[in-house]
């Protein structure tokens, strides 16, 4: 099946961005690359078996784009990410905190809690979106854990599977 | 409050920007964007143009308007130089006519250090020649290598996203490793000699 580029662009755009902005920590990169994987996905003529599997690839291309960018020889200028985030509409300074723990994290455990976390992927989905074992993820995961748990303390809990 | 309800609260205060629409990308699909070959980039230091480096370069070669002999899809066009003055980026725009009666443009940019270890951003000429050779997928979906006045469609050679091949081009025989980069795009080297056995290369032409 195939979908309208446009009413993929109204729903996921946001998710893309936000997957993005997880690997590059960079609002323009990530812009780029959630245009770019549209223009990706409205060029192809590739089939997919259900929506979830065109959001699915959506944001494995997402990724893909996005480490891209950061190991590219030369990226957009860019505000760094603390002053980025001061123009964030965050409703409490435990979301802002949350927001800077997740992004001070190594890049393959963030995009993990991302995708567990935000897009409510299973460990297996992720497996498969990210092209890697299911036990690299479990152990991603879990160190990510570990480390948002030991920043935030007790505003993160020990209850998730 | 679980820790999922938390990372999403956080979380949905990021948007994409307004300005990323169908529109967009329907112009953006007559837009080339171009990356640096592995190859070049593998030789360059890894130096990235970001804030303060990137808007000194673009003040270095702004109001560049050139005109330069590249490599299209196996054509050689007369395209305009432009200079990445606006965002900072430090590359170069190459627009030319597209043969339609309008025009597409392409671009690129990099640094490179000289000999004594200075930086120095990539001119004109040296980004354009990086168009001379290029692995790219068509509108059609099909995959080609563009080099020089050389064209080759390597689809069906692709196995597993994946291919070796060898052909000749201004009288010498050059050997191709390329594999899908995972992007969207396609990784490859091009090099006078084989990595291995010649005999795993498929000759073309």
């Amino acid at each position: 099946m195939r979908m309208e580029t446009e009413v993929l662009m109204d729903r996921y755009k946001d998710n893309l961005f936000a997957v993005a902005f997880n690997v590059c920590k960079n609002a323009a990169d990530a812009d780029d690359v959630v245009q770019d994987t549209f223009i990706q996905y409205h060029t192809q003529t590739r089939q997919f078996e259900s929506e979830q599997h065109i959001k699915a690839w959506l944001i494995r291309v997402a990724i893909n784009r996005a480490i891209n960018v950061t190991r590219s020889l030369w990226r957009r200028s860019s505000l760094p990410l603390e002053e980025y985030m001061e123009s964030l509409p965050f409703e409490t300074p435990e979301e802002s905190t949350l927001f800077a723990q997740v992004m001070a994290l190594p890049e393959k455990y963030r995009v993990v809690i991302h995708l567990f976390y935000y897009e409510d992927y299973s460990v297996r989905d992720i497996a498969g979106i990210l092209k890697v074992n299911e036990t690299n993820v479990k152990v991603r995961l879990s160190r990510g854990r570990g480390l948002l748990k030991k920043a935030l303390k007790e505003e993160w809990s020990d209850d998730e599977p | 409050m679980t820790n999922h309800e938390k990372y999403k609260r956080a979380f949905s205060v990021l948007h994409a920007s307004q300005s990323i629409s169908l529109e967009e990308v329907n112009m953006e699909k007559h837009t080339v964007k171009f990356h640096l070959r592995p190859a070049l980039a593998a030789a360059l230091a890894a130096a990235l143009l970001v804030g303060g480096m990137g808007a000194a370069y673009a003040a270095d070669v702004g109001g560049i308007r050139e005109k330069l002999q590249i490599w299209i899809n196996g054509k050689q066009v007369e395209a305009e130089v432009g200079g990445y003055t606006e965002d900072g980026t430090g590359g170069y725009t190459f627009t030319y006519s597209d043969g339609e009666g309008g025009s597409a443009t392409v671009g690129g940019g990099g640094v490179a250090f000289d000999n004594n270890g200075v930086e120095y951003p990539l001119s004109p000429e040296e980004v354009a020649g990086q168009f001379d050779c290029i692995v790219d997928t068509a509108e059609d979906g099909r995959v080609y290598i563009y080099d020089h006045d050389k064209t080759f469609d390597i689809t069906d050679l692709l196995a597993d996203g994946a291919c070796k091949v060898s052909f000749e081009v201004e009288g010498q025989q050059v050997y191709y490793d390329i594999e899908d980069n995972g992007g969207g795009g396609w990784a490859f080297s091009r090099s006078a000699k084989p990595q291995g056995q010649a005999e795993d290369y498929t000759k073309l032409g």
